[in-house]
């Protein structure tokens, strides 16, 4: 009985200071407003999250050469979805946050080369080599992705699907948690999961 | 057919920074009796491969396990994971070797002197600062054998340390869990507190719970330690109960599962 009540009163004190543990959390959460950036594509452009306000945005972590990247892309699952968005109207932001030297990296012509041979079909390819919005949004894996509403508030992040296998191709079985969240987003309906564990490499800061 | 075979049969396999290799504890299985098989993988220096939670990032290693119509596998067990940090992020995962180990009970009726075919079939990813696909396609043959005549192979010492190490039973520490906030507080009594070294927690299910380190237990009895334990931001839905593995506690890990009070 003794050590119970112990145990009650270390727990209050507990309570008290309870925020100790938890790690520099990134700017992102679900329903906030989601970080704006400002960063050069490989269309050349400079691209900033605010130029999409009342728009669907879909981020993407990518590193080319990232085996699950690899395995969403070869089997066209990562195409696929891209396509079916962007027939919705949704803009499609990929991001390379692989620091020079390091796997995935990309210059400008190698990003544009990589899109073009593997038929991907985004509005622009981000080059994060700093890792600055990869911090921002605390993108731990490739993929990892972000659904942003036209208000600007994040309404979905994690996994690209709920298969997190490192090179079996079947994924057309998976349930792609991005088109639920755009489905239920766009029909005005919550998104019924709106974080998920992303799965994959980690990003090669 | 025999000779065709065991062209076919590949008990070692040479994957990227990586061997994998299908191994038994003992020269041959009794009718009736359990042993242990494993699947090693010793890797390259620096290179590792994840536990059954990954961790802030990574892909689960799988095993899938083949065996003769009316043979079982009992569940793997997973050897106690290390944290691997970069970049303030953690994964949770082996380096250097690790035995995945499972038990095989043969049945009463095996005939002595008859052989199985074991196979498994492995996936995983390999990091270091670059990651790789791995997989591999086991299999090795095991002769049934009188229990007076079975040996030890080379890997028995191995399968030994690796079940010594394994995470242990936490039944009888009182554990009670509460939510307060984003935090569940663990609560609990450690037989020899004075043991309690840097705390971590591993949390069974990948994306529930945060994957950092743990402040250190703070006590106010001998014995008595408080976690607090962060739910990850990434969690689905608010978790019912913390299941995993604690380590920090002297020379073992801890398996831990305890509903969570509001």
């Amino acid at each position: 009985m003794k050590v119970q009540i112990t145990i009650a009163a270390i727990s209050a004190i507990m309570i008290a200071s309870v925020v100790v543990a938890q790690r520099a959390p990134a700017a992102v959460a679900i329903g906030k407003p989601a970080p704006n950036f400002s960063a050069p594509a490989a269309s050349g452009k400079t691209i900033s999250l605010n130029d999409y306000k009342g728009k669907w945005v879909v981020m993407e972590w990518n590193n080319k050469d990232c085996p699950i990247v690899v395995r969403h892309y070869n089997s066209g699952s990562m195409q696929a979805t891209q396509k079916w968005a962007a027939e919705k109207g949704v803009v499609w932001l990929s991001v390379c946050s692989s620091a020079p030297g390091k796997q995935g990296h990309v210059d400008a012509t190698g990003a544009n080369e990589m899109l073009k041979s593997k038929g991907a079909t985004v509005s622009q390819y981000l080059l994060d080599p700093q890792g600055e919005i990869g911090r921002m949004y605390g993108a731990r894996t490739t993929p990892h992705m972000f659904v942003i509403n036209p208000a600007g508030e994040t309404v979905y992040m994690g996994a690209i699907d709920d298969s997190p296998n490192a090179s079996a191709a079947n994924t057309s079985k998976a349930r792609n948690y991005v088109r639920e969240a755009l489905t239920l987003g766009m029909a005005g309906k919550p998104v019924e999961v709106a974080t998920s564990h992303p799965y994959g490499c980690s990003v090669k800061y | 057919m025999v000779p065709v075979l065991a062209l076919l049969m590949i008990q070692t396999a040479n994957t990227p920074h990586c061997k994998v290799e299908l191994i038994a504890e003992n020269t041959a299985i009794a009718p009736g009796e359990s042993a242990r098989i494993g699947v090693r993988v010793s890797m390259d220096d620096g290179w590792h491969i994840y536990w059954k939670n990954p961790g802030d990032s990574g892909i689960p290693t799988k095993i899938n396990w083949n065996l003769p119509k009316g043979w079982k596998v009992s569940d793997m067990k997973w050897p106690t994971p290390h944290a691997i940090e970069a970049e303030g992020f953690t994964s949770f995962g082996y380096d250097n070797s690790v035995l995945f180990m499972t038990r095989i009970v043969t049945p009463k009726d095996a005939k002595i002197g008859s052989k199985i075919l074991v196979s498994a079939d492995m996936e995983f990813l390999i990091c270091k600062e670059s990651c790789l696909p791995g997989n591999a396609k086991l299999s090795m043959f095991l002769n049934v054998g009188e229990a007076a005549l079975i040996k030890p192979t080379k890997w028995a010492e191995e399968f030994e340390r690796t079940a010594f190490h394994l995470p242990r039973s936490a039944a009888n520490w009182k554990l009670s869990a509460r939510k307060v906030d984003s935090v569940i507080v663990l609560s609990g009594q450690h037989p020899d507190y004075a043991q309690i070294g840097a705390l971590r927690f591993f949390g069974e299910e990948p994306g529930v719970f945060d994957t950092g380190a743990l402040p250190p237990a703070i006590s106010r009895s001998a014995g008595v330690f408080t976690l607090n334990i962060p739910i990850s931001p990434y969690a689905s839905e608010i978790p019912t109960q913390i299941k995993g593995v604690l380590t920090g506690f002297g020379t073992h890990s801890y398996e831990i599962s305890v509903p969570i009070t509001n």
